[in-house]
């Protein structure tokens, strides 16, 4: 299939009144009704919302009101961002009756922005708990090829916009639910800087460690979502008020001059592996010296203390969430969730202080690396999608992903997806940078798409 | 943690279990038993670093990203 139209030129097509968001949504749905069925993507659709607000925007276009970038243009949610009036599970038994009063921050914003909201979307039980086939929805597939799992947690997200059936959908990513998919599914995930996003109303993880942010199709159709979605919040604890740039300044001007640097014993010495990442990354790195960035290798506290820091905090807070369903209900979770969730019980205060303390380390490490280099080069998943049954048995399930270090620092990183294997599936590479400089991490990541020739990579055509 | 004997780690991971008051489902145990050696090496390399660098007064402190 076509990539189709970016969001910025459908924009341009509504405002200039070629198109209509009607027909964007009535495309998007009817291209729902045939993949979806195959993919299982959506855990719920919202067609004559969609519609509604579609009708809304064409409407508001007309009467010459404006609502901004995402203004009529079809998006979805993972399915742990509230929605009003909208049933929001999680994904889970515990929560299906649960229907919202109040919209989260995130989808607030893209309904006043005039966005079109498609449905709710499949994710890993609680930001966590798959790929699983004893929760109440089927795991989302990955569209390249659905023996393949998509990543998770934001698994419908990815295989929606990786089906082409929504061109942007939220995702949330604790240690790296957003950029694992991304990879796996050959889309552009951005984690934001932590506190450039409210949470508010979206189901939490791991609050210390828990980003909001969008997987789309092209770095532009990101810049865009966060544009949108970036802003002080004073009722989200973690919320920064910083101020928030111009995310699409800046995409067009290249590397030339940029200092990155690649800390190569995280992945290259990391037992899971493939040549294949390693050879993406290194062609990536002589990309982007070929368009004038110096481009080093570096050394970083190694790997293990990142993943060790991040895995008992995230542990810890998701337990002390959870508690009273893990003692009340716990044959109510599935497997997996509850096998991630149980080990809370066993983290002494000792274990958590000892995380933060090290969480303070690594984070400085990271910064005073930035100090010299603009941002880093490195891999977000270290193998191509695996398939599902490889996944299915949760004692082997990690590994495979390095992408929590940046959740553990709070810095800004995307992955970006760059080839196709010759089994084809996407292969990626993911760039972090310095605190609230998203801009430059998309700066780099717009190069790649264009250096790396991913513009002109065919997607999948069928499930 | 990897010559502590299977038996050992059940019997700690019981401890804590016994602790929080809860108890695993049955179609749950050998799944969470089989995992429960790997998060536990996780959390003793979180111990690991004693030296002057990771003295506790040179790391707290209020700085960071957004924290």
């Amino acid at each position: 299939m076509s990539k189709g139209i970016s969001i910025a030129e459908a924009g341009r097509q509504l405002r200039a009144g070629t198109t209509t968001s009607v027909a964007l949504t009535e495309a998007a749905l009817a291209r729902i009704a045939s993949h979806d069925p195959a993919l299982d993507a959506f855990v719920l659709l919202t067609r004559d919302r969609a519609l509604e607000d579609a009708r809304r925007a064409d409407a508001e276009f007309a009467g010459g009101i404006d609502r901004g970038p995402m203004h009529g243009i079809p998006h979805a949610l993972k399915d742990i961002y509230a929605t009003a009036g909208i049933r929001t599970t999680c994904h889970s038994k515990l929560r299906l009756d649960v229907v919202p009063e109040v919209d989260s921050v995130v989808a607030a914003k893209f309904a006043a922005g005039g966005a079109v909201l498609l449905g709710k979307l499949a994710t890993h039980e609680f930001a966590t708990g798959g790929p699983s086939f004893d929760l109440p929805f089927p795991p989302a597939r990955n569209p390249w090829n659905r023996a393949h799992v998509p990543g998770g947690s934001s698994s419908g997200s990815a295989a929606a916009v990786g089906s082409g059936m929504v061109r942007m959908a939220m995702g949330s990513d604790t240690g790296g639910s957003i950029r694992g998919p991304a990879s796996y599914c050959g889309l552009v995930g951005l984690k934001p800087t932590y506190g450039r996003v409210s949470r508010r109303g979206v189901f939490p993880l791991s609050t210390t460690l828990d980003h909001c942010g969008p997987l789309s199709i092209s770095v532009e159709d990101t810049a865009i979502a966060l544009q949108v979605v970036a802003g002080f919040d004073a009722l989200d604890a973690a919320s920064a008020d910083m101020p928030v740039p111009d995310f699409l300044a800046d995409l067009e001007k290249g590397v030339a001059g940029l200092r990155i640097g690649i800390p190569r014993a995280h992945f290259a010495t990391a037992r899971a592996a493939s040549p294949e990442v390693i050879a993406a990354i290194d062609r990536v790195a002589g990309l982007l010296r070929s368009a004038g960035a110096i481009v080093e290798d570096v050394t970083l506290p190694e790997y293990q203390l990142f993943a060790a820091c991040g895995r008992a905090i995230l542990t810890s807070e998701a337990f002390g969430i959870h508690e009273a369903d893990l003692r009340e209900r716990p044959s109510d979770f599935g497997a997996i969730t509850y096998q991630r969730l149980i080990y809370g019980c066993a983290i002494t205060s000792a274990d958590l202080l000892a995380a933060q303390r090290l969480r303070r380390e690594l984070t400085d490490a990271v910064d005073a690396m930035l100090e010299n280099y603009d941002a880093l080069l490195t891999a977000s998943s270290l193998i191509p999608a695996p398939r599902f049954e490889t996944m299915l048995d949760p004692t082997a399930a990690g590994g495979v992903i390095q992408t929590i270090q940046f959740n553990v620092t709070g810095h800004p990183a995307i992955a970006v997806p760059t080839e196709v294997t010759p089994a084809g599936l996407p292969l990626g590479v993911q760039i972090a940078g310095r605190a609230w400089d998203e801009a430059c991490v998309l700066r780099i990541a717009r190069a790649i798409e264009k250096l790396s020739g991913w513009e002109d990579v065919a997607r999948p055509d069928t499930a | 943690m990897t010559d502590t004997p299977k038996a050992e780690h059940e019997a700690e991971f019981d401890f804590f279990l016994a602790r929080a008051r809860m108890a695993v489902p049955a179609d749950h145990r050998a799944t969470v038993v089989a995992g429960w050696a790997d998060f536990r090496a996780q959390l003793d390399l979180l111990h690991t670093r004693r030296d002057a660098t990771h003295e506790p007064s040179n790391i707290f402190r209020v700085k960071g990203v957004a924290r």
